[in-house]
């Protein structure tokens, strides 16, 4: 029998389990109609323009509902605050269609060519760069110290992986250190990277076989630095669990 | 008035002061204020802007309230990008969450796995439920899938491997042992804080991988079509293309 029909088959307060450590119960649906109606009814709550959420937004929509959330939620640079303001920038990118592509230069961030980027009019308190990477090129892991980052693929596909510092954050840190690899993905289109400046601030890119093309929203926060650190890895972890290499920093 | 500043390596920009900040977004921070909305304002940004409490953080109540209405509505665009809208939302939402009260679960003994899972549902609201997961060190959950079903993973305490695929081509039904083809799509540590997310159109296959101190989280799910049941998966140890992690896998049903 499908859970489904299990599920439909069940008396009032009777339950079964439908996936792993889940079990669901049958509830009475009086009940559950008042509990959404007590939700409706919540002041201040506007449903004008909820029915709009199946629609793509394009670049200017986008800005337009999202700048004003993002001022309000840009001043809390937590762990939490600035993944509720990453989260949220996501939650509106992720219905936008598509963005103007501006000229772009070489990103000076590669090893070697083939990356490039461009920065697309936006406004406070972010900026919004449109990238471009080739085939196979790559974008060396670097820091980001000042300010975070919601990446959202538009095209092709490229894999992203974040590091972080094991223990204290230090920029200016000589010789060699421990790093943890905290993320590896594939970015395709509508997919999203985020860069905490708490947590997973260091990323690097690398193309698949077809390229790919993105945006990166980056929302200065903290002081700026004069020079961006990358990060040089050993080539294998030191401790394949929880994947730690041994790192430098070089600009 | 104008500066120019450099707001990430090798790129300047040119900062305006707008004297005249757009009457409506002026109005609505005024309006929300004073506990007033504007009818046309979107939803997400209305609710986004509400602060139930000082510290910037919220209570259990204050989270559902400002999630759930909005969530609702995402919810009903079960597209690709809908449901990235929606899960994004509600774990931008729960990343703000006061953990200490988001409601504990009455856990129970999953299976016969050693070192132990417990698990337990939470919550269980519209749209969503949340099922609290604890793993014991070196805890390992299979390998297992969620058809037409959202999981936001929301981890509390220690640390877990997180390791998500999707299958690629196409896959025989779940009870056939055939064997069929998955990607590895994310490989990431949560911990206190972080968020690992999947939809029925993406990264739908998700296993977990204690660390030494165990891991304790929640995940909020989200059905956004029938529920089809699920499998757990026989995965390979090694990938049989490298380069792309990608794996052989066959369903090996719900038991583990």
């Amino acid at each position: 029998m499908k859970h489904e029909d299990l599920v439909n088959n069940l008396d009032v307060g009777e339950t079964a389990q439908i996936a792993p450590g889940v079990t669901v119960q049958r509830r009475c649906f009086f009940k559950s109609v008042a509990v959404a109606l007590g939700a409706l009814s919540t002041p201040g709550f506007a449903t004008a323009r909820l029915g709009r959420s199946a629609e793509r937004l394009t670049y200017e929509e986008f800005l337009n509902e999202v700048i004003p959330v993002a001022k309000a939620l840009v001043g809390d640079i937590s762990l939490a605050g600035q993944q509720r303001y990453l989260l949220t920038l996501a939650s509106f990118a992720v219905r936008m269609a598509d963005a103007p592509v501006p000229p772009m230069r070489d990103s000076g961030q590669g090893a070697g060519g083939g990356t490039f980027i461009g920065a697309i009019p936006a406004g406070d308190p972010f900026i919004v760069l449109h990238w471009r990477m080739d085939p196979g090129s790559i974008i060396r892991p670097h820091a980001h110290t000042y300010g975070n980052v919601m990446t959202i693929a538009l095209e092709g596909g490229v894999r992203v992986e974040n590091f972080e510092m094991i223990g204290a954050r230090d920029f200016d840190a000589k010789g060699n250190f421990k790093v943890r690899k905290t993320q590896s993905q594939i970015l395709t289109p509508g997919q999203v990277n985020l860069v905490n400046l708490e947590s997973g601030y260091v990323h690097g890119f690398q193309a698949g076989a077809r390229g790919g093309r993105g945006l990166d929203i980056t929302t200065r926060i903290k002081e700026r630095r004069d020079t961006t650190p990358y990060l040089n890895l050993s080539k294998k972890p030191v401790e394949i669990e929880p994947g730690v290499y041994e790192a430098s920093w070089s600009t | 008035m104008k500066t120019i500043d450099e707001i990430t390596p090798g790129f300047s920009e040119t900062r305006r002061r707008v004297l005249g900040v757009p009457a409506s977004i002026a109005a609505a921070f005024i309006l929300e204020r004073a506990g007033v909305g504007l009818a046309n304002e979107p939803a997400q940004e209305r609710s986004a802007m509400k602060e139930s409490n000082t510290d910037g953080r919220l209570d259990w109540a204050g989270f559902l309230k400002q999630c759930e209405p909005v969530a609702r509505e995402l919810h009903k665009d079960s597209s690709a990008a809908g449901q990235d809208a929606y899960l994004h939302w509600v774990a931008s939402n729960v990343a703000r969450a006061r953990t200490t009260d988001i409601p504990r679960a009455k856990v129970g003994r999953f299976g016969a796995l050693e070192p132990s899972i417990r698990f337990g549902v939470s919550y269980r609201g519209e749209p969503f439920f949340i099922v609290e997961w604890q793993l014991e060190p070196g805890a390992f959950l299979p390998p297992h899938c969620h058809p037409n079903a959202s999981v936001c993973t929301l981890g509390l305490e220690g640390e877990a491997r997180i390791r998500n695929f999707e299958i690629h081509g196409e896959a025989p039904a779940f009870t056939s042992r055939q064997t069929f083809l998955v990607r590895e799509t994310h490989n990431e540590i949560i911990g206190p804080g972080r968020i690992n997310t999947l939809s029925a159109k993406r990264d739908n296959i998700h296993t977990f991988q204690a660390g030494k101190n165990g891991a304790r989280g929640i995940d909020i799910s989200t059905y956004h079509g029938p529920d089809v049941g699920f499998s757990f998966i026989d995965l390979a140890k090694t990938p049989r293309e490298p380069e792309r992690l990608i794996f052989e896998a066959a369903w090996k049903g719900q038991s583990v």
